[in-house]
């Protein structure tokens, strides 16, 4: 008995053990190396999927399935379990059945994958179409990516697209026009876009928009299962199926079919829509605008910005769509007409997909066309010359445009494919012969490249083939062509003479390859801008005028030259009638007009609600404008935009109010992480003084590595972790002629490395600079060493050598690299992405993450004390800092400027409300743990300054890193004391600013 | 740079306003006066002079426009910088006075300043008399030109000057990159291994400023070169041949230049003005403050303490100076320009 029982406990703590070691080594193969392993694997995997084009062609012969459509049964539903998507925190939903407006659904979150199985009863090629409901969340469509049988079949569906339907946020009056609202100095306000949930259809069609036909996919007959892997944001579906193929008819038939049973409507039957009065549209960029470029624009007005047109620059990206409902009195066939301004793409058209009552009514409405012109047209719906004529009955309908390549399609997929298989040989030089081969070396490219030789020259060819067409349909216009056939030159040499062209003819590949992609862009931007329709029989032939006569434009003109000496364009006043004793702050911004129209209507809806007693006015000034207007007594209450230095640099003068003792400062200084505050708090008198804030933190941006996923892949390497993994990297990567890109000129690296060395930027609690110590030594060295004997280059065009994957390294600071890159390489989606910088790894075995932000501010300036509005001033900088609000102007600054419009709030909760994937966020959630802010002292400017003298005389003259650095000591210190001797005599202690001695960082 | 070509401008006009006002005081004596005559021995100074500033009213009726302006934002800006060059002033809080203080750190305790001097003087001694010369002679050589021709040489060689910040071109030449022009060039050829940082680098800054600003220095003196060239009367050269004028050089120095001293003078101002006061050509290539002070000059130590360091008093001590500096060189060219032609 006894002994059965010690047997028992034995294997019972040896089960325990085991299920413990199995959990650990199970939790540490899943957490290790913040998963890039998986990134790079991700990578692989897309690398090597194949195209549609080909997939089709394995297709060829197969029969298309004739049945009747399957449904698929939501209740085979499995998910993916919520610990693996855990990660994703900020969503508000998670894998589930559901009933939203009386459907049956399926809800999915922005991460995970759920899965249904579904019998198809015969060999054959099939479609998929379901319905899905957008749920609310943030301001991004839907991507998901598709699978069969757990495998993507070709890369297209990789990242299907959803659109959301978002509506203008405005009353309308009886006629379902829109009635705008005016701000303060008379201007139409843009509407806010606010998301309308709701059911739509959905095929399985092409998200990048060169194929304009749903896609097929072959399955054999039996069991199979369908995959949705969330990419982005939440959304439920329904009805799922499989159906059969289907082609569109012809116009031709269409035509002929219409024309067969229907007469023409009467001549007088005539409906004008307001393009501004879209009735939908599928993001929240797609908002009415002012436009001002012509003088017929209706309605237009010289004085005052009135909303008369819609799209523009915002509507050009693929699947975006703008949807308008108007109401026939009479049935009968029709024309439609358009006053529209394309003026972008240069002597091509762009074109629209048009969707009549939901559905395309015949298959050239793939692709309505708008041809270039510098003016404004009025032309007729319509392709390759022929006028569009359609029926409509009696009633209310829909007429809506969605953004697709149309004829080019075909010929800008051609060139991409191409693009891609020419930068791929490109990087299989690079890796050969360097950035700059010398022409006299022999580098055996025959031997060692021999089938990308031969590739070259059939890449030539094509180009070339592809130039006429592009020349045919450009009608002559060359710079479309010319653009390609300069590749094609380039790329003919190199094959046919490779010893000696390609080191010859290698920088002008670049530069033409550069160039290409750029032009593909360009192409790519299909922006037009609509000022009305016109909904006419087909037997009226009135020309409507796209442009104004002259003396129309004359009048138009003089009127606005008058009107412009009435208008203050910098003051934005509010709406809000406050009452007479309310406190009148003013708040002044160095924001873009739209930035600030975006806070001003904040505060409209927001602010001026809760706080009834405070009236707010907000201007644009330059920065310069500050110090002058405070000299003379006429500054503003609140400073938004100010550095961090010179946040500081005001507050040492006098010119800034502490902000550390008003009514709610311990909330308000709770949203920032504490890496924001500490630039602005200093310590008054000594280091163990009264601790004033000078401000409050608004923005916060810091350095982050992006990385190159296809060449990480390609390599076969991990992206780094630790400097000394970075260093092992950095021979392979030199090795085959990689480069790194390092931000050494930037001073917050080398402070970042100096804390990751233990030390910090200054002793003596800021009086004396810290560059003396062992620890700032070293980090200097190490950045010296990085540019001088790993040959990372000290200037660099970041996003070009980014693109081209020379540099598939680069440390650059997060949200203007991010923004930048995302609508510069638009082709390389989901091939990149960020990591934290290396940390340091300790004697004691631990790593140091950490990283240096820097902040701007909000001050309020001491004028606000003289006038008594101080506190006012406060309860606005506290109002901004919201998380609600901060999260508002996010989602807005995206609506407004696109997907390079991310802002980088300091409001560390807020953070996770931005448009960011869930990937992202769990890289910038861990990156937060590890920011730390550097202090800024009276003197400081001096530090930047004589650090990169030293840095440039290592790099320059060959010095001693450490001996070049302590050559400034002196200069630094002396400044510093001067300073702080300048700034403290004959006053007291709130001049003399030291760092808190309890604060982190130093 | 901008500010001080204005001002010196300015200050032309005004001398030659006070030199017609002279003008017509020295000549109303002699025209036939009222009944009664006054002569200037029966006044006091300032009776005379309001008694004739009464006469001419007209005169500084239409002067006035200008004077008050000129005034209000060349003599007073000047005269408030002197009085700020006393005092410690941060732009927030009221002036200290400090009496002499800044200009005694300036020449004691400031060994950047005393490096700016030098540079300044490097910069105005090769720039000023050779964008000078050169304006002159190549205004001298167009000007032989058939007019049409003449025309469009002209606009060649005027285009640096008036096309803003057009030697930003010299950066893409210039640049630390592999792939800027100079280095990408001297990559090929095999001089260097590595990228030079030319504009990073205090061995090549100097001279890269120097050559740019000579580029761009062919501006508003060298046409109005070219315009005195084209005023000369014909038939002095005419009468100077029979004089005995024996060959070109000698016609130019005798007739051409005497001919042209007022374009001459003006010249010479923007001449001066722009070798002193060019601190953007440095700024915009090599960066603020230049890699080891390199190419600082007196202009940037003063954008450095007025705009960086927020330390006004000290700024207007140095721009106290650089004035001081500038009238100087003024007069002295002045005196030199006076043996021209003998």
């Amino acid at each position: 008995m006894r002994r059965l029982k010690i047997t028992s406990v034995i294997a019972l703590v040896l089960a325990l053990l085991f299920a413990s070691s199995t959990l650990t080594i199970g939790f540490a193969a899943s957490s290790p190396d913040n998963g890039l392993n998986d990134i790079v694997a991700d990578a692989i995997e897309i690398l090597s999927d194949i195209k549609w084009a080909e997939y089709s062609k394995t297709c060829v012969g197969k029969s298309f399935y004739s049945g009747a459509p399957i449904a698929v049964d939501l209740k085979t539903a499995t998910s993916s379990k919520m610990e693996d998507i855990i990660d994703s925190i900020t969503s508000n939903y998670v894998f589930k059945q559901s009933n939203i407006d009386g459907k049956d659904c399926y809800e999915t979150p922005e991460a995970g994958s759920v899965t249904f199985t579904f019998t198809v009863p015969e060999d054959g090629l099939y479609s998929f179409s379901w319905l899905y409901y957008d749920l609310i969340s943030k301001a991004t469509n839907i991507e998901r990516t598709f699978r069969i049988d757990g495998k993507v079949p070709f890369n297209e569906v990789r990242n299907l697209l959803f659109t959301k339907t978002w509506i203008e946020d405005f009353a309308k009056d009886e006629n379902g026009n829109i009635i705008f609202e005016k701000d303060g100095s008379g201007n139409e306000r843009r509407p806010e876009m606010k998301e309308a949930p709701s059911w739509k259809s959905y095929t399985v069609c092409d998200p990048t928009g060169y194929y304009n036909n749903p896609f097929y996919f072959f399955l054999e007959a039996g069991e199979h299962t369908m995959t949705l892997e969330s990419q982005k944001e939440p959304m439920a579906i329904t009805e799922i199926q499989v159906i059969p193929y289907s082609g569109l008819i012809s116009y031709e038939h269409y035509k002929a079919d219409i024309h067969s049973k229907y007469q023409p409507a009467s001549k007088d039957a005539f409906i004008k829509i307001e393009a501004e009065n879209a009735s939908s549209a599928s993001d929240s960029t797609l908002y009415p605008v002012n436009d001002r470029s012509s003088a017929i624009t209706s309605p237009q007005n010289a004085a005052y910005a009135v909303m008369n047109a819609i799209g523009g620059d915002t509507w050009q990206t693929m699947g975006q769509w703008i949807e308008w409902t108007f109401e026939v009195e009479e049935s009968g066939i029709y024309q439609i007409n358009s006053r529209f301004l394309q003026n972008t793409v240069e002597g091509l058209y762009v074109s629209r997909r048009l969707y009549i009552d939901g559905v395309i009514p015949f298959e050239e409405a793939n692709g309505v066309q708008f041809a270039y012109n510098t003016n404004w047209q009025a032309n007729t719906l319509g392709a390759d010359g022929e006028d569009f004529e359609f029926y409509f009955e009696k009633g209310t309908h829909t007429m809506r445009l969605e953004v697709v390549y149309g004829g080019i399609s075909e010929l800008v997929a051609r060139v991409r494919v191409l693009l891609n298989e020419i930068n791929a040989i490109y990087i299989n030089i690079l890796k050969i012969a360097g950035t700059s081969p010398d022409t006299d070396t022999s580098y055996q490219f025959y031997a060692r490249i021999p089938s990308d030789i031969v590739r070259m020259g059939e890449i030539s060819e094509e180009l070339y083939n592809v130039a006429e067409e592009f020349k045919v349909l450009g009608g002559g216009s060359g710079s479309n062509s010319a653009t390609i056939e300069n590749v094609a030159r380039v790329l003919k040499r190199m094959a046919s003479d490779s010893e000696r062209q390609i080191a010859k003819q290698f920088g002008a590949l670049k530069s033409y390859i550069g160039n290409l992609g750029t032009m593909l862009n360009q192409i790519a931007a299909q922006a037009l801008k609509v000022d009305y329709f016109v909904v006419r029989s087909t037997e009226n032939t009135d020309k409507i005028k796209g442009e104004g006569n002259f003396f129309q434009n004359t009048w138009y003109e003089i009127c606005r030259f008058v009107a412009s000496f009435t208008t203050d364009s910098a003051t934005f006043k509010s709406v809000v009638e406050n009452s007479e004793e309310a406190i009148n702050i003013e708040v002044w911004t160095t924001a873009s007009r739209e930035r600030t129209q975006l806070i001003r209507s904040l505060i409209d809806e927001d602010f001026s609600a809760k706080h009834k007693n405070i009236s707010v006015n907000i201007k644009i000034v330059a920065a310069g404008a500050l110090l002058p207007a405070t000299l003379a007594g006429k500054g503003p209450d609140v400073m938004m935009d100010v550095g961090q230095s010179d946040a500081i640099n005001y507050a040492v003068r006098g010119a800034v109010l502490d902000v550390s003792h008003y009514d709610g400062f311990a909330e308000l200084a709770s949203r920032f992480h504490q890496s924001a505050l500490a630039p602005l708090t200093v310590a008054l008198g000594s280091a163990d003084g009264e601790k004033a804030v000078f401000g409050v933190p608004q923005t916060q941006s810091f350095e982050v590595m992006f990385f190159r996923k296809d060449v990480f892949a390609d390599l076969g390497a991990n992206v780094p972790t630790t400097w000394d993994e970075f260093y092992l990297l950095l021979s392979k990567l030199l090795s085959k002629n990689y480069q790194v890109g390092l931000p050494t000129a930037s001073l917050g690296f080398y402070v970042s490395l100096i804390y990751q060395h233990q030390g910090s930027l200054y002793s003596d609690s800021g009086k004396t600079i810290g560059f003396d110590k062992e620890p700032a030594l070293a980090a200097f060295t190490m950045l010296c060493d990085l540019v001088n004997l790993y040959n990372s280059p000290i200037s660099y065009d970041a996003a070009n050598r980014f693109r081209t994957g020379e540099m598939p390294l680069l440390i650059a600071d997060y949200i203007t690299f991010y923004n930048q890159f995302t609508v510069y390489a638009t082709e390389l989606k989901g091939l990149w992405g960020f990591t934290t910088i290396p940390g340091n790894v300790l004697e004691d075995g631990s790593d140091d993450y950490s990283n240096v932000s820097t902040i701007t501010s909000m001050v309020i300036m001491k004028d606000a004390k003289n006038r008594g509005t101080d506190a006012a001033a406060f309860e606005y900088m506290k109002w901004w800092m919201e998380e609600t609000v901060q999260g508002d102007y996010a989602n807005e600054l995206v609506a407004l400027l696109g997907p390079a419009g991310k802002y980088n709030t300091a409001n560390y909760n807020a953070f996770n409300a931005m448009p960011w994937s869930s990937s992202e966020l769990k890289v910038l959630n861990n990156l937060y743990q590890h920011l730390k802010g550097y202090p800024e002292m009276p003197g400081g400017y001096i530090i930047a300054r004589y650090e990169s003298f030293a840095f440039n005389n290592t790099y320059n003259e060959g010095e001693v890193p450490s001996e070049a650095i302590l050559g400034y000591i002196d200069a630094i210190n002396s400044e510093l004391a001067r300073k702080r001797k300048e700034l403290e005599d004959g006053n007291d202690e709130s001049r003399s600013f030291f760092i808190p001695r309890d604060s982190a960082s130093q | 740079m901008v500010e001080n070509e204005t001002k010196t401008e300015t200050v032309e006009e005004v001398t030659e306003t006070v030199e017609e006002t002279t003008n017509t005081v020295e000549e109303t004596p002699q025209a036939p006066l009222a009944a009664k005559p006054v002569a200037r021995k029966d006044m006091t100074l300032w009776q005379w002079t309001w008694k004739e500033m009464k006469r001419n009213y007209t005169a500084y009726v239409m002067c006035m426009p200008f004077f008050i302006i000129f005034t209000l934002f060349t003599i007073g800006p000047v005269l408030l910088s002197m009085f700020f060059s006393l005092t410690i002033f941060n732009m927030v809080e009221a002036p200290k006075f400090v009496f002499l203080e800044n200009y005694s750190r300036l020449f004691l305790d400031d060994d950047i300043f005393l490096l700016s001097v030098k540079n300044t003087l490097i910069f105005a001694a090769v720039t000023g008399p050779v964008s000078y010369f050169l304006s002159l002679f190549v205004a001298w050589f167009i000007n032989e030109l058939p007019p049409k021709i003449r025309a469009v040489v002209t606009l060649i060689f005027y285009a640096p000057s008036i096309s803003g910040g057009i030697y930003m071109i010299w950066s893409v030449i210039f640049s630390s990159d592999s792939y800027g022009y100079a280095n990408a060039i001297l990559l090929e050829l095999d001089v260097i291994s590595t990228p030079i940082n030319w504009l990073r680098n205090a061995t090549y800054v100097m001279p890269i400023c120097i050559v740019v600003a000579l580029w761009t220095s062919l501006g508003t003196s060298f046409l109005a070169f070219i315009g005195g060239l084209q005023t000369i009367d014909k038939a002095q050269f005419e009468a100077a041949a029979v004089d005995g004028i024996k060959n070109r050089w000698q016609e130019l120095w005798y007739v051409t230049l005497p001919n042209m001293k007022q374009q001459l003078m003006f010249g010479a101002v923007m001449a001066i003005s722009q070798s002193f006061g060019f601190g953007a050509i440095v700024t915009a290539l090599a960066g603020f403050p230049s890699v080891s002070y390199c190419a600082h000059t007196i202009v940037h130590h003063l954008e450095d303490y007025g705009g960086q360091r927020f330390e006004v008093g000290y700024a207007s001590a140095i721009a106290v100076i650089l004035f001081a500096i500038m009238i100087g060189s003024n007069t002295l060219v002045n005196k030199l320009l006076d043996k021209v032609g003998q």
